[in-house]
């Protein structure tokens, strides 16, 4: 089920009434079976692939807090890990090392040796996967306890809200939220109404319009100009932001009116004056995952390679965190291309420092500003393109660009203005504002209703998916 | 007070997705809502169903009546024809009442788009004949469905039942619940967003982003004279129902070739005639350079195949000859005007009026 859908409003208009009206030790079941509908809603026989690793995640996270044995309780833990990586392995990635291995015994002359497997990417499968895994670290680690109840483990892996695209939760955040008993709240009510309509706002009026200008010069880069495909590269930022940001805000903001209080994702990426700076500010809940599951580790166990150890550590994390994105290696470079640029950032911290001094901060803040997204605009035609010689295509053509030469764009003029003024208006907005505050209850009923009007009237409504749904 | 209202809420949003879930539970609601003039009545296809899919205002159509056949063209003919159709949408109201047909005392038809079949006591004394009437955009899905033309129309055996089989227009209730949201999106919009007093603010939507961003529904182009809405399916090239959609060789010869299978058949069961007509799509006789596409001319690549048994009644050069070619096609819908329709079915009486002298 489409967040920007009707199917989707009559759904949480149901679920957050029937929430308020049951008794508290009922809630659990509805919004665990509402969770179910809601992903079954997508393809029904996935749901078996999630209650698999929940029941080994739910049995190996009791195991790890009762057994004291550290050997045993390594061995359950990795047990969990293969489980869910393994689902990873065989539903994501499995046609991509097929086709790699194949392609190398193509190239040495020999047949094929690995079918591919036809089946469809189930919807969210990274999300949940790492929500599941941080879950068992967190309990080998001793900062959460294991969950006895299996439903309340369940709907940790399954709530709604951010069960298909993130926020990937971690267990001390959230799930003794669902131990809790919430009650109905006026205020948490519009500060979640505002912040789904907000998320609606950047998706069917920004994300989706600015769509129709990338498609349309990603679909065929052969037939485009340099100008039309840079142009497409600098929109696209603002799309995946809008897209992606405008699902994390509602979600939160649907977990917000049932009482529920979920990470936030995003900060302002666009205000970021280093690559370093922007993925403290991107995608947080992932970014923190990694360095809480991955950089640290890796970092404590090559203590004694000095400042080798964070470059070994950067390059791994980002290429496994491109590789999170899609199975593909347009998502390594992607993945890559982002380690690369922190690793420089850490070589020349010092030499940066003394750099910002001699200019105008004013200047040199700006600057930061520009290059980094220029830098994040670059690394997201790989991420974009379908192929690698695609990426490196479009890049060639916009670096032999005319910028004075002609342009044809799926949209017209106009449109291209009116999206430009929408960026604008949201950069001012999140300038000032990450939520747009609600407690005046005529502003808030008066922002609120305007929203609504300008999203239907100027929203783009062509059932088009949220790009992370395929991660 | 709140408390109330709230299970009032509950219980109509539950009640409106349920409904919206099942798709013959919309029906129900659906007739009533087409058919009614008040305030919560659908303007979807009363003014055209390209209207109903895009709601720009400046082609919303009056809604045109029942087409009346010319009677001249049947003068002097005894009714001795029993004619049944294949057909879709376009030619129902033709071929529902045999008085609309020269020389017609039976008639009836299996609508394809529904699958549906028509049961026929087959009478020898009578000229037996199948119209195979298809529009162009589903030549290549529709013409080339053997196992369902073949069926379409059933001779019933002596002391077979006809309440048995599914009728045109009488198809069997499925409840079944969509559990894939997609399919059950235009069920949701059609319950909760297709309501007559809701379409100022649809036109206005439409409007602006039309005017301002010179886009429209993806279902429906603009003419570039600006006078016709077509449909987009048999606009937009990559898709097979387009008049511009590159048709090989071997894709005509495989039409032909099933085509030739379901007349074995019909002629094996002892009808007289199998009829192919194919109507052609709007943009075809309309517009077929429309922003430097090249018309595929399926039509007449079928319908002039040497290899094609079938007797063919040929709509395309009808239409493309005419005088008042404008005239045939409605403006905002993906159907003829009556006009058009009026024009075929005078061509199609002379077409029955010999097979009567036979």
């Amino acid at each position: 089920m489409l967040f920007n859908s009707l199917p989707f409003i009559l759904f949480y208009i149901i679920v957050t009434i029937a929430y308020f009206k049951l008794p508290y030790k009922f809630r659990w079941i509805l919004l665990l079976a509402a969770s179910c509908y809601f992903y079954m809603a997508f393809v029904p026989i996935y749901i078996l692939i999630l209650g698999f690793t929940i029941v080994i995640d739910y049995y190996a996270g009791i195991y790890l807090e009762k057994i004291t044995d550290h050997r045993k309780r390594r061995r359950f833990l990795v047990m969990s890990l293969v489980a869910n990586i393994g689902v990873l392995a065989v539903f994501k990635y499995y046609n991509f090392i097929a086709f790699n291995i194949n392609e190398l015994f193509d190239v040495s002359g020999h047949k094929a040796p690995l079918a591919y497997l036809k089946i469809l990417l189930p919807i969210g499968l990274s999300f949940h996967t790492f929500q599941a895994m941080s879950y068992t670290l967190e309990v080998y680690r001793g900062n959460q306890k294991a969950e006895q109840h299996f439903g309340i483990y369940a709907l940790y892996v399954m709530f709604y809200p951010q069960l298909v695209a993130g926020p990937i939760e971690r267990p001390q955040n959230v799930l003794h939220q669902f131990h809790e008993e919430h009650d109905y709240d006026f205020e948490n009510l519009k500060a979640g109404l505002m912040q789904m309509a907000t998320g609606f706002f950047k998706k069917v009026v920004i994300a989706d319009r600015i769509a129709i200008l990338v498609d349309g010069a990603y679909a065929h880069p052969q037939t485009q100009s340099g100008s039309s495909l840079c142009v497409a590269a600098l929109f696209y930022g603002f799309q995946i932001y809008c897209d992606f940001s405008g699902y994390s805000d509602i979600a939160l903001g649907a977990a917000r009116t049932m009482g529920y209080n979920l990470m936030i994702n995003f900060d302002r990426p666009f205000i970021s004056t280093s690559v370093t700076e922007f993925w403290r500010r991107w995608h947080i809940s992932l970014s923190t995952w990694f360095n809480d599951y991955l950089f640290t580790p890796i970092m404590i166990a090559r203590r004694n390679w000095g400042k080798n150890a964070v470059v070994f550590a950067l390059i791994v994390t980002f290429g496994i965190s491109g590789l999170w994105h899609g199975a593909g290696w347009t998502f390594v470079i992607f993945g890559l291309l982002h380690g690369i640029a922190m690793v420089y950032e850490f070589k020349t911290k010092k030499f940066r420092k003394k750099l910002s001094k001699s200019w105008p901060h004013w200047l040199y803040n700006n600057l930061s500003i520009v290059i980094t997204y220029l830098f994040a605009c670059v690394t997201w035609i790989f991420f974009r393109s379908p192929y690698v010689h695609e990426a490196f295509y479009i890049l060639s053509k916009i670096a032999h660009m005319n910028p004075f030469g002609p342009a044809a764009f799926a949209m017209n003029t106009p449109e291209i203005f009116f999206s430009i003024g929408l960026i604008v208006l949201l950069c001012i907005k999140e300038k000032y504002w990450l939520t747009i505050p609600t407690k005046n209850t005529f502003w808030f009923f008066v922002i609120f209703i305007l929203m609504m009007c300008t999203c239907y009237l100027f929203g783009v409504f062509n059932n088009k998916q949220f790009i992370y749904f395929q991660f | 007070m709140r408390k109330a209202l709230g299970y009032i809420v509950l219980m109509l949003t539950l009640a409106a997705f349920i409904i919206s879930s099942v798709d013959d539970l919309t029906r129900i609601p659906a007739q009533a809502k087409y058919a009614s003039k008040s305030w919560w009545g659908s303007d979807k296809y009363n003014h055209g169903d390209l209207y109903g899919m895009s709601y720009l205002p400046q082609f919303k159509a009056t809604p045109h009546g029942q087409v009346v056949p010319n009677k001249a063209a049947c003068e002097g003919t005894t009714r001795n024809l029993h004619v049944y159709a294949v057909s879709d949408s376009y030619t129902w109201d033709v071929f529902r009442y045999p008085a609309n047909l020269c020389g017609a005392s039976e008639s009836g038809y299996a609508a394809s788009n529904f699958f549906d079949q028509l049961p026929v006591r087959f009478d020898p004394t009578a000229r037996n004949i199948i119209v195979i009437e298809a529009n162009e955009r589903n030549v290549l899905n529709v013409l080339n469905n053997v196992e369902y033309l073949n069926k379409a129309i059933h001779v019933l055996r002596p002391g077979e039942d006809t309440v048995l089989l599914e009728t045109a227009g009488r198809r069997k209730r499925n409840f079944h619940f969509n559990f894939n949201m997609k399919d059950a999106d235009a069920n949701f919009e059609f319950n909760l967003w297709d309501y007559r007093f809701l379409t100022p603010i649809k036109e206005f939507k439409a409007w602006i982003t039309y005017k301002w961003f010179n886009r429209t529904a993806p279902d429906v182009v603009v003419s570039p004279d600006k006078k016709y809405l077509f449909y987009n399916t048999t606009v937009d090239s990559t898709l097979h129902e387009s008049s511009f959609k590159k048709v090989n060789d071997a894709q005509v010869n495989e039409v032909v070739s099933n085509l030739n299978k379901v007349y074995d058949n019909y002629k094996h069961q002892g009808f007289d005639e199998v009829y192919l007509a194919i109507i052609p799509n709007p943009v075809s006789v309309l517009c077929p350079n429309l922003n430097g596409m090249t018309y595929n001319h399926i039509i007449q690549r079928v319908q002039d195949n040497p290899n094609l048994k079938m007797r063919v009644f040929d709509s395309y050069h009808l239409f493309n000859n005419s005088p008042d070619k404008d005239k045939i096609y409605s403006h905002s819908d993906t159907h003829w005007t009556l006009f058009g329709e009026r024009v075929w079915l005078d061509a199609f009486n002379k077409e029955m009026a010999r097979e009567n002298i036979k």
